[in-house]
């Protein structure tokens, strides 16, 4: 029989790989088999400075033709940060200039604008997660092997952060509120159950919280997230879901435990990157992983997630694998599996409907 | 000298940004028949990043289905077909899975050029993300835009801009900007520049720009005032994609060994299927004359609208389309309801669903895009959003050229022979009757219009393979491919509900005659199996309005005889009018939709027999 393999967003402890790649060729700082900490720098590269256009004409009144006249610079000058890069001299008018907002070079001067670039900056690469160098691309980067727990999040928003576990709330199904989140979570990252609020961000963000771990958020408050730069990771979906009780309860354990966060979708990921977020609780490498597989056959047994209405967010464990397609009560054919929700039911559901989980 | 093996067996493939379909055709009797179909989840994205394992599993399915094999033990596909029965002859592929090219319009004056360029896009798998007029002094290259331009560079950047004899200029110094723009940037994050303007500013911008960037130099897309060009432009932006998009899908190398021609985007060969069926005029009238065939192609990420017409009388024929990059039914979610927001979704439920609650589930589908519905309700929120993607792809087919192929008339609808329909959305609704009322409602043909699906999910490997075996396609598509819904009677204009729509007498060529008068408001169904015929007569009702509640322009309209073919849901009248009006208050209005829809399901539990036509192996494979 021909049955799918199903994903897996939750995992207590396994083998996790990281590949660290710098999105323009620079410099690797470290050779395979190297021990490296979370925040160590794994490869750094000199980034393309900030371009700037600055409109010369509009800001002295003058006519783009006659702006050759004026200007006190010229194009490859290196300038520092207040260098007058044009100014008026008819005697008869308030003389005004306009100067540089920031050290750099005049790339050009093109129809009364200036074009300013900004000295490269360095870009440094952390290694993400402990653990130990597997493998190395000269000028590009890493691939880091951890163990630990693993959340792959649904949904994401904001960079990568380090902090400390705390969950506030003591139910899976429990709202985040905004008297939740205080100035005591400053560099935590906060376990929520339900996100409905906008000041719950609000604060978070400028408490100075590193991030927050929630199973579901309206989809009003995913603007607003995006706006913040600090991660947000939803491991269920959108709208008032639950957290999975599973995952709720491993976070609630490592209350205290220092743990990273993902909140974007990265490059290294697929086109359409929603693999992206995770939550990663590094455990000793001495501990027992299991495989690093994130697609797994589905058994008898197994513990599932149910990932479409009406059984949304439900955790059932798989009762039997039906075998050809099933008639649904929609109508349509297909092919999937008796799942036994918590309440005892057994249900159908179709494979492409479920995740793994633990 | 050896003589060339006839093709006898064939695997086609679509790969879909959500879905993979392949389907298996084979001699039967002589005839290429369609043999069997399976569908998979698409793999692209993460975790597993290979579209190959999606495409093997549904081969396997088909193994299943077939009882032979196709793959070896390496999973790699077995070509020719063995003595055994192993394999087959040739593999063809189509795909759409990769996202839209991102593009950034960069012209003179926001109308003239830039309006042309982006109807050329309009064309293609692109998505254009901004448009930089460079007449407007106070927005071309600001800060932001110079940050959003080199943190995330677009795919290509089409420059547009003077009349063949204009200015040179103003192209130059936009080339130029670019130039500065990138030129710190690494080769391989640069855009490439098609450049679609002025004639005379093609060496100084070549000049300019040629050293950095991959460009491409395509006519003029707007030449003068009165014209556009568009055509090298679009030919250019589909090359764009399927080699520098499609290509770089993972697994694509693989993909492209086990394929004998080239993999062809799914607009472009869903297209050739409109065009073939629109020079089959038969297939669409009975009479031969030219006709109009309207397609529709809802995807997951994008959307296809295209408008073929041909026919005996209409050698080469013609052809239009416009490819919604953005609006879709999973991934492309977020832009329908972006344009639509959550009233105009939730209009469209015949049961009650608070807006929040839609959205969230909505966003979930987006979030998990190879789930499936469960329940009804469910369903119903999907044909709410195909609805409101097809609206909007309707509006970008028929902005760009004012009046789009197919007669507009005043009442808003658009008179087509024959509307074809494909998209998973539709064709796993398991109700005839649900995809007729969403095709009616956001299509709203006028006139008589017959009603086809792509039931199999096949067109675009139809279209694919249709290169190295046209006898095949042809067989294929006309005896396997089409399931038809039945044939749409909808007059335009508007009227007072109640009042007499118009009056039908329908003579079956075998059964009874059927006499009614519709009234204004209501579909109504008549039985007329798949394959049948009748004549049908038709008056208009009492007028209402200046502009007539008839078939046509002509103030005076006295109705006349037509024949139709049936379906599964045989003779469907649409007495709603048109433009289609929605009562204003939501609890009349999910009553009507339950009354419409309630009509049309009826009419296909009545006659549910020969659905499917002969080959109905529908399998999904999950």
């Amino acid at each position: 029989m021909l049955s799918a393999p199903l994903e897996v967003r939750f995992l207590p402890i396994t083998e996790i790989v990281r590949r660290r790649i710098l999105p323009v060729p620079g410099e690797v700082l470290v050779r395979m088999g190297d021990r490296v900490r979370a925040d160590d720098v794994v490869a750094q590269a000199l980034l393309e400075g900030q371009l700037s256009a600055i409109d010369l004409a509009g800001a002295l009144g003058l006519s783009v033709r006659s702006i050759e006249r004026h200007l006190l610079v010229s194009e490859g000058q290196k300038v520092v940060t207040g260098t007058p890069l044009a100014r008026t001299r008819r005697f008869w008018v308030r003389q005004k200039q306009v100067e540089a907002p920031f050290a750099g070079t005049v790339q050009a001067i093109i129809e009364g604008r200036l074009f300013l670039r900004q000295e490269p900056q360095w870009l440094l690469l952390r290694a993400y997660v402990p653990g130990e160098v597997t493998e190395c691309y000269p000028h590009r980067g890493a691939v880091i092997r951890s163990v630990g727990s693993l959340v792959r999040g649904i949904w994401g928003s904001g960079g990568e952060q380090r902090g400390m576990l705390v969950t506030p709330v003591n139910q899976p199904g429990e709202v985040l509120t905004w008297e939740h989140v205080g100035l005591r979570y400053r560099g935590a990252i906060l376990v929520g159950g339900i996100l409905d609020d906008a000041r719950v961000l609000m604060r978070a963000k400028s408490f100075g919280l590193r991030g927050l771990v929630i199973g579901s958020m309206l989809p009003s408050l995913r603007p607003l997230c995006a706006r913040l730069s600090m991660p947000v990771v939803v491991t269920e979906g959108m709208g008032r879901i639950p957290m999975a009780v599973p995952v709720f309860d491993l976070l609630r354990s490592y209350d205290g435990r220092p743990a990273i966060i993902a909140g974007a979708e990265r490059a290294e990921q697929g086109p359409y990157g929603y693999g992206g977020p995770e939550v990663i609780v590094p455990l000793p490498t001495s501990a027992r992983a299991t495989s690093l597989a994130v697609v797994r056959p589905i058994k008898v047994g197994v513990r599932v997630r149910i990932t479409r209405f009406p059984y949304l967010g439900a955790i059932g464990q798989v009762s039997s694998l039906l075998s050809g397609s099933q008639q649904t009560p929609i109508g349509t054919r297909v092919d999937g599996a008796e799942v036994r929700l918590p309440n005892g039911h057994k249900v159908f559901v179709p494979y492409v409907n479920m995740e793994l989980i633990g | 000298m050896s003589e060339r093996k006839p093709l006898e067996s064939m695997i086609a493939a679509d790969i879909g940004s959500t879905l993979t379909h392949v389907c298996l055709i084979d001699t039967v009797e002589g005839t290429y028949r369609l043999v069997a179909q399976a569908e998979s989840p698409s793999t692209i994205g993460a975790p597993e990043n290979d579209l190959i394992i999606g495409l093997r599993r549904c081969i396997r399915r088909l193994e299943q289905i077939a009882q032979r094999p196709f793959l070896d033990k390496e999973g790699e596909i077995i070509i020719p077909e063995q003595g055994s029965g192993a394999g087959i002859d040739l593999f063809a592929a189509s795909s759409n899975a990769a996202p839209p090219l991102r593009c950034v319009i960069v012209g003179l004056t926001n109308d003239l050029s830039v309006k042309s360029a982006q109807r050329a896009c309009a064309t293609a798998n692109v998505s254009v993300s901004e448009t930089i007029p460079l007449g407007a002094r106070l927005r071309r290259w600001d800060d932001q835009m110079l940050i959003s331009l080199r943190q995330s560079p677009p795919d290509l950047i089409l420059l547009v801009g003077g009349m063949d004899t204009g200015p040179v200029a103003p192209v130059e110094s936009a080339a130029r900007v670019l130039s500065t723009i990138y030129e710190d940037i690494p080769a391989e994050r640069r855009p490439i520049i098609v450049f679609a303007g002025n004639q005379e500013a093609r060496r100084p911008v070549a000049m300019a720009i040629s050293s950095l960037f991959d460009l491409r130099v395509v006519d003029n897309v707007r030449p003068n005032a009165q014209s556009e060009s568009p055509g090298e432009l679009q030919r250019e932006l589909a090359e764009i994609y399927e080699n520098v998009k499609l290509a770089t899908l993972p697994g694509y190398r693989r993909l492209r060994r086990w394929c004998k021609f080239p993999i062809l985007s799914t607009s472009e060969a869903f297209g050739s299927v409109l065009c073939f069926l629109a020079q089959r005029g038969g297939l669409a009238s009975a009479n031969g004359d030219p006709c109009s065939v309207l397609g529709v192609d809802v995807g997951g990420t994008s959307t296809h609208v295209g408008v073929a017409q041909g026919g005996p009388a209409l050698p080469g024929g013609s052809y239009r389309w416009a490819v919604s990059a953005d609006l879709g039914c999973s991934y492309g979610i977020d832009r329908v309801l972006a344009l639509s927001g959550p009233q105009d979704i939730v209009r469209w439920l015949p049961v009650s669903v608070s807006a929040e609650d839609a959205i969230s589930r909505l966003e979930n589908v987006r979030l998990r895009p190879h789930t499936i519905p469960q329940t009804m309700d469910d369903v119903f929120l999907t044909h709410a959003v195909v609805r409101q993607a097809l609206l909007f792809a309707m509006q970008r087919l028929h902005r760009p050229y004012g009046h789009g192929a197919g007669a507009q008339l005043a009442g808003g609808g658009v008179v087509h022979d024959l509307i074809v329909a494909r998209g998973g959305a539709l064709v796993h609704t398991a109700q005839d009757g649900l995809i007729a009322l969403t095709l009616l409602d956001a299509l709203q043909p006028v006139g008589v219009t017959r009603l086809i699906i792509d039931w199999a999910s096949i067109w675009p490997q139809v279209g694919a393979w249709a290169m190295a075996a046209p006898l095949a396609a042809v067989q294929v598509l006309e005896r396997d491919g089409l399931r038809e819904l039945g044939t749409v009677i909808a007059p335009s204009g508007t009227a007072r509900e109640g009042e007499r729509a118009l009056h039908l007498s329908m003579v079956p060529d075998s059964g009874p005659v059927v006499e009614a008068d519709i009234p204004v408001g209501a579909i109504q169904c008549f039985p007329l199996a798949p394959g049948q015929c009748a004549t049908v007569g038709l008056r208009p009702g009492r007028l209402s309005t200046a502009a007539g509640f008839g078939f046509s322009k002509e103030p005076k309209d006295l109705g006349g005889q037509v024949r139709v073919r049936g379906g599964s849901l045989g003779l469907i009248v649409d007495a709603r009018g048109r433009p289609l009006i929605l009562p204003q208050d939501p609890a009349l209005c999910q009553h009507k939709l339950q009354q419409w829809l309630g009509t049309l399901t009826a009419e296909q539990r009545g006659s549910d027999a020969g659905v499917g036509g002969e080959a109905n192996h529908v399998e999904r494979s999950s």
